[in-house]
C-alpha cells in the first residue's frame, strides 16, 4: 500500500479528475482512520474531558494529508467530503450494530465498553436521517449533499459552501428548507417519538 | 416528476419567505402562490416544520455541543416499562445531573405524565424524609404557568429506594429559548412571554416557595404556546444546592447549569437563599433569551472558574454579548439597538451580585419589563453617577486607584495654585505707599504694583498730609489713613483732618474733624487769633489711653499748628472724639512717647519769649530758645488750656519744662530732637537721649541720655561735635563747646 500520505495524496488528485474508483478507496482510507481514531475516544475522553468531534476530521485530515501547505486547496474539498462520507458510513454502522446489540424490548442498558461509543448519540435518529436522506438525494442531490455534509460530516455553513463551491449564503437557505421537508418527511417529534 | 416539480417551486418560495420577517411570511406566501393551493399548502406545511423542527433538530451528532452533554445514564435504560408507584414508565424523555425523565402513563385518572426520578441510592436519609413531606407544599402551586407537580414519593422494590416525581407532561415541549429561536419571536414578543414567567415564579414565592433551578431547560413552551416553569420547588426536595450536587454528581453536569445559579447559591450556603435568588436565575434565563449568549464566558473554564466569575466578574453587557443572529450583523447591530439603554439596566440590575441591589421580588421585574414594553421609565435605570461610578471602581480597583490619585493631586495642584494666585493677588492688593503731587497738591495711594488705589487733592493752591496710621497695634495691615488738609487748602476740606478705612471706601472718610473757637484758649483768641487760623501739620498713632476693653486701641495724635507760633496738640480717639487738648507758644520739632512712664516727651522752641516771631521787627530774630517738656496727658481733658498755664511737677499733668542752655544755637541748627535711648547705654535710669544736631559740614550732633525728670545721667555724646569743632574750616561757625549744651530749668540768659 506504501506511505499512506502519498496514497491519499493520490487519491485526492484522482478523485478531482472525477476517477470514481479512487473516491470509492479515498473514503474507505478515511473511514478506517475515523474507526481506529473513535475507538481511541473513550480513553482520551477520561484523560482530558470531552473531545471536540468537528476537530476529530481536521485531525483525520492532518494525519492523512498533513499539513502541505502545497497540497492544493481543492484537495481539502474533496477529503471533506471524503470524509462526510465516511462519517455517514460510520455513524449508521455503528447505529445498526447499537440497535442490534439491544436485546428484547430495549430494557437493558447498552454496554458502553463493548462499543468504540465516543458519539452521544441517538442510533435511530442516524438511521431516520439516512434513510430520509435516500429520499431527499430523490429530489435535489444537492440538498442531499448538503445536509450530508452537515448532519454526518459535522461541517459548518462555511465548510460546506467551501466544499460545495456555493456561497455560504445559499448553504444555509439550503439547509433550512432540507430541513423542514426532513422534519415533515421523517414525522418527527422530538418529545414523542423518540 | 410533478413531485419534483413542485418540490423545486415550494423550495424558492420557502427560502424567500425566510427571507421575510415572521409577521409578514403568511401574507408573502399567500401572494407568491397565488392562486395555486397545492403549492401554498406544501409551503405552509413546510414553514410549520420548520418553525417546529427547533435549534436541535438534524444538529449533527458529531458536531461539539453533542459531546458536552453526557450520555443517559446506564440505569435509566433499566427503567423503561417498569412501574413506579401508580405511573408505567414509557419512554426516556431526558435525563440531567440529578436524574432522569420519564413520559409515564398513569391509570387513574388516565393521563400522561413527566416522572422525574432520581438516581437510586444517591439520595441523602434526610431528602428522602423530606420527599414524602413536600406534597402538601407543591400542592399550594395551582398557576397557569406552572407545571403542576402531581406527586412526589419513594417508590421501594428490590433494586432500592426511588425518589420520584410526577409532573404535568407537555406535548412538543422546547426550552423558552429554543422556542422563540424556532418561531423568530422579536424581542418584545420574548419579553412578553417571559414577564409571563416571571409572574409564574412570583406566584411560587407568594407561597413562600423558591424555585431554586431556574433555566432554560426548566421554562417549557409547549404546543399553546404557553411557557410552564416545571421542576417548582423539586430542588429544594431534591438538595440540589451546590454543597451537594458537587458530591454526588458528575462534575461536568453541572458547568451546563452553573451559570444560572446566583452568587449565594455558588456559596452553598442554603440560609443566603431566598427569592432574590431566583431572581439572579430568571435574570441569566433573560439575558439567553435575548442575547443568545450567557451573562459570562463559561466555555472555557473549569466548574470552580465558572463560580469565580459569577461570584466576582461583573456580566458581560447584553448589548454587547448579542451571537444569537448568526447569520446577518445586520440583525445583530438592530438587536443591540434594541437592547441599549432599559433592557442593559433591567439585566444587569437582575444579575447584581449582591441581592439587596437586584430587583426585591420577580413581580418587580416583570414590572419592570412590561415597563419598557410600555415606553415609561424603567427602575433600573435610575442608578445615580455615584452607584455607577463605585461599580466601575469596584470593578477596576487599580485604575479606579490611580485615578483618584491623579484626580487628587490635581486638585492640590489647582488648589495650590489658585489659593497662590490669590494670595499674590491679595499681596499685590495691598495698599503700599502714598505717593504725593507737585508741593503736596494731591497724595496718592499705591498698592504694590504700584496701581493708584485712591486719590486726595487739597485743590489748585492747597497742601494736604495723607499718613497711614495703625489704630490698632496688633494688625499688621495698614488699614487707616488719616489725611491732613492744611488752612491754605481751598477745598472745602481745608483745616480738616479726615480718617478713612482702606477696607471700606476711599470716597467717604470714617470722620472728619476741625477745630472750633471755643477749642482755643483765650490768650490766644485774646492776641487776635481764630481757629481758622490752625492747620493740622503733623499725626501719629499711639497707644495713649489705657483701654477698658483689654484690646489696644491707638488714639491719633494730630498737631495743630498757626504759621507764626502757636501749636495745639491733641489727641483723639478712633471715632474721632476729641480726648486731650494742649496749647504751647512755640514749635515743635519732636515727640517721644515713654509708655512705662506715661509721659509724652516733646522739644520744641518757646517763642513766648521771642517777640520777633509776633511780628516785631527790631527783636532778634535768631533768640530762638529751644525747650523740652514732658507731659502726662489725661483722657477727658480738652478744655482749652496752654502749657504755660501748668505748674511742672513730678505728678502733675506737665511733669518738667526744662530749656536748653545754649542760645542763641548757631545759625545752621537743625533743632532739637528727642529719641529713646541707645540700646548699648547700661544707665537704669536713663530714658531718652535729646539731641542737637548742627549743620556743619558735614553735620554733627551733641546728644546726652536723660532720666524720667529730664535730668542728664552720664556723658554727652559727642565726638563728631568735637572734632568739627577742632577743625579750622568750622572755627567761624564759634561752636560751643559740648559742655555748655544741657537742660536747665530757667531760660538762658536770665
Amino acid at each position: 500500500m506504501g506511505n499512506p500520505r502519498t496514497q491519499i495524496t493520490t487519491l485526492l488528485a484522482a478523485v478531482g479528475k472525477g476517477d470514481g474508483e479512487a473516491a470509492n478507496r479515498l473514503w474507505r482510507l478515511v473511514y478506517d482512520e475515523l474507526r481506529a481514531m473513535a475507538k481511541d475516544c473513550l480513553a482520551q475522553e477520561r484523560k482530558r474531558g470531552n473531545l471536540q468531534t468537528t476537530v476529530l476530521v481536521h485531525e483525520a485530515y492532518l494525519r492523512l494529508v498533513g499539513n502541505d501547505g502545497a497540497a492544493p486547496p481543492a484537495n481539502r474539498r474533496h477529503f471533506f467530503a471524503a470524509a462526510a462520507n465516511a462519517m455517514r458510513q460510520f455513524l449508521v454502522d455503528d447505529a445498526r450494530k447499537r440497535k442490534s446489540l439491544k436485546r428484547g424490548n430495549g430494557r437493558d442498558p447498552v454496554p458502553l465498553d463493548t462499543e468504540p461509543a465516543c458519539f452521544d448519540y441517538d442510533p435511530a435518529e442516524v438511521l431516520a436521517v439516512d434513510e430520509g436522506l435516500a429520499g431527499l438525494r430523490a429530489l435535489s442531490e444537492r440538498k442531499a449533499e448538503i445536509v450530508k455534509l452537515r448532519y454526518f460530516g459535522g461541517l459548518s455553513v462555511d465548510e460546506t459552501a467551501e466544499v460545495l463551491g456555493i456561497s455560504p449564503r445559499q448553504v444555509d437557505r439550503e439547509w433550512q428548507h432540507a430541513r423542514a421537508w426532513l422534519h415533515r418527511a421523517l414525522g418527527w417529534d422530538p418529545v414523542a417519538d423518540r | 416528476m410533478a413531485a419534483a416539480d413542485l418540490f423545486e417551486r415550494a423550495a424558492a418560495v420557502f427560502e424567500e419567505a425566510l427571507d421575510q420577517p415572521p409577521a409578514t411570511r403568511v401574507q408573502f406566501v399567500a401572494r407568491a402562490c397565488g392562486d395555486d393551493g397545492e403549492l401554498r399548502a406544501e409551503v405552509e406545511s413546510l414553514l410549520e416544520h420548520h418553525a417546529r423542527a427547533g435549534s436541535d433538530f438534524l444538529a449533527s451528532p458529531v458536531a461539539a455541543q453533542r459531546l458536552q452533554q453526557p450520555a443517559a445514564p446506564a440505569w435509566a435504560a433499566a427503567f423503561v416499562g417498569r412501574k413506579i408507584g401508580r405511573y408505567t414508565v414509557r419512554r426516556l424523555l431526558g435525563h440531567g445531573g440529578m436524574g432522569c425523565v420519564f413520559g409515564a402513563q398513569q391509570e387513574r385518572p388516565s393521563r400522561t405524565v413527566a416522572l422525574k426520578v432520581l438516581q437510586p441510592g444517591f439520595s441523602t436519609p434526610s431528602a428522602l424524609a423530606r420527599f414524602r413531606l413536600e406534597p402538601e407544599v407543591l400542592g399550594r402551586l395551582q398557576h397557569p404557568n406552572i407545571a403542576q407537580v402531581f406527586e412526589a414519593g419513594v417508590h421501594d422494590d428490590e433494586s432500592g429506594l426511588v425518589p420520584y416525581f410526577a409532573m404535568e407532561y407537555i406535548p412538543d415541549a422546547q426550552p423558552l429559548p429554543d422556542y422563540a429561536d424556532a418561531h423568530e419571536l422579536g424581542t418584545a414578543q420574548r419579553l412578553e412571554l417571559f414577564a409571563t414567567v416571571c409572574d409564574a415564579i412570583h406566584h411560587g414565592h407568594q407561597r413562600s416557595i423558591i424555585h431554586r433551578d431556574i433555566k432554560p431547560a426548566n421554562i417549557l413552551v409547549g404546543a399553546s404556546g404557553q411557557p410552564k416553569v416545571i421542576d417548582f420547588g423539586v430542588a429544594r426536595a431534591s438538595d440540589a444546592d451546590i454543597v451537594l450536587t458537587t458530591q454526588c454528581t458528575h462534575v461536568g453536569d453541572l458547568v451546563g447549569t452553573v451559570h444560572y445559579m446566583s452568587p449565594e447559591q455558588c456559596d452553598g450556603n442554603p440560609a443566603a437563599i431566598d427569592t432574590r435568588s431566583d431572581v439572579y436565575s430568571l435574570g441569566v434565563v433573560l439575558f439567553e433569551l435575548l442575547t443568545g449568549a450567557a451573562p459570562y464566558d463559561t466555555s472555557d473554564t473549569t466548574l470552580y472558574g465558572a463560580i469565580r466569575m459569577i461570584k466576582e466578574q461583573p456580566p458581560r453587557r447584553p448589548s454587547e454579548a448579542i451571537m444569537r443572529h448568526e447569520r446577518a450583523a445586520e440583525h445583530r447591530r438592530r438587536l443591540a439597538r434594541e437592547l441599549r439603554g432599559d433592557l442593559d439596566a433591567i439585566l444587569l440590575k437582575a444579575l447584581e451580585k449582591d441581592p439587596a441591589r437586584r430587583y426585591g421580588s420577580a413581580a418587580d421585574l416583570a414590572r419592570d419589563i412590561r415597563r419598557h414594553l410600555a415606553g415609561d421609565p424603567v427602575e433600573a435605570r435610575r442608578a445615580g453617577l455615584w452607584t455607577r461610578v463605585l461599580r466601575w471602581a469596584g470593578r477596576r480597583p487599580r485604575l479606579a486607584a490611580t485615578v483618584a490619585a491623579a484626580a487628587f493631586l490635581g486638585l492640590v495642584a489647582t488648589a495650590t495654585i489658585a489659593g497662590l494666585w490669590v494670595y499674590v493677588w491679595y499681596y499685590f492688593r495691598e495698599p503700599d505707599r502714598i505717593e504725593y503731587g507737585p508741593e503736596n497738591r494731591s497724595a496718592r495711594l499705591l498698592n504694590r504694583r504700584g496701581t493708584p488705589i485712591g486719590t486726595w487733592s487739597a485743590g489748585p493752591t492747597g497742601s494736604l498730609v495723607a499718613e497711614f496710621v495703625r489704630l490698632y497695634p496688633d494688625e499688621d495691615d495698614l488699614r487707616h489713613v488719616a489725611v491732613l488738609y492744611r488752612a491754605s487748602c481751598a477745598s472745602e476740606h481745608r483745616r480738616q483732618v479726615q480718617l478713612f478705612d482702606l477696607n471700606r471706601t476711599l470716597r467717604e472718610p470714617l470722620w472728619r474733624w476741625q477745630l472750633r473757637d471755643e477749642d482755643v484758649p483765650s490768650i490766644i483768641v485774646n492776641s487776635g487769633f481764630c481757629a481758622s487760623d490752625f492747620s493740622p501739620v503733623h499725626v501719629w498713632s499711639q497707644n495713649i489711653f489705657p483701654e477698658e476693653s483689654g484690646t489696644p486701641v491707638s488714639e491719633l495724635l494730630v498737631w495743630w499748628s498757626h504759621h507764626l507760633s502757636w501749636r495745639a496738640l491733641c489727641i483723639v480717639d478712633r471715632a474721632g472724639q476729641p480726648l486731650y487738648a494742649i496749647w504751647h507758644d512755640g514749635g515743635q520739632h519732636d515727640w517721644h512717647w515713654l509708655p512705662e512712664l506715661r509721659l509724652l516727651l516733646v522739644a520744641g522752641e518757646n517763642q513766648e519769649l521771642a517777640p520777633h516771631m509776633r511780628g516785631c521787627p527790631s527783636a532778634n530774630p535768631g533768640n530762638e530758645m529751644l525747650v523740652v517738656f514732658a507731659l502726662r496727658p489725661r483722657a477727658g481733658m480738652v478744655t482749652p488750656r496752654t502749657v504755660h498755664e501748668l505748674k511742672p511737677s513730678d505728678d502733675g499733668e506737665l511733669a518738667w519744662y526744662k530749656w536748653l542752655s545754649v542760645c542763641p544755637l548757631p545759625k545752621t541748627s537743625r533743632g532739637i530732637l528727642v529719641t529713646g535711648p541707645e540700646i548699648s547705654v547700661a544707665d537704669p535710669t536713663a530714658v531718652a537721649q535729646v539731641s542737637v544736631q548742627v549743620q556743619t559740614d558735614p553735620p554733627c550732633s551733641v546728644s546726652w541720655l536723660i532720666n524720667s525728670r529730664g535730668e542728664r545721667v552720664g556723658q554727652h555724646i559727642a565726638p563728631h561735635y568735637r572734632t568739627m569743632r577742632a577743625n579750622p574750616r568750622n572755627a567761624a561757625l564759634d561752636l560751643p563747646p559740648v559742655e555748655a549744651y544741657e537742660l536747665q530749668d530757667t531760660p538762658p540768659g536770665q
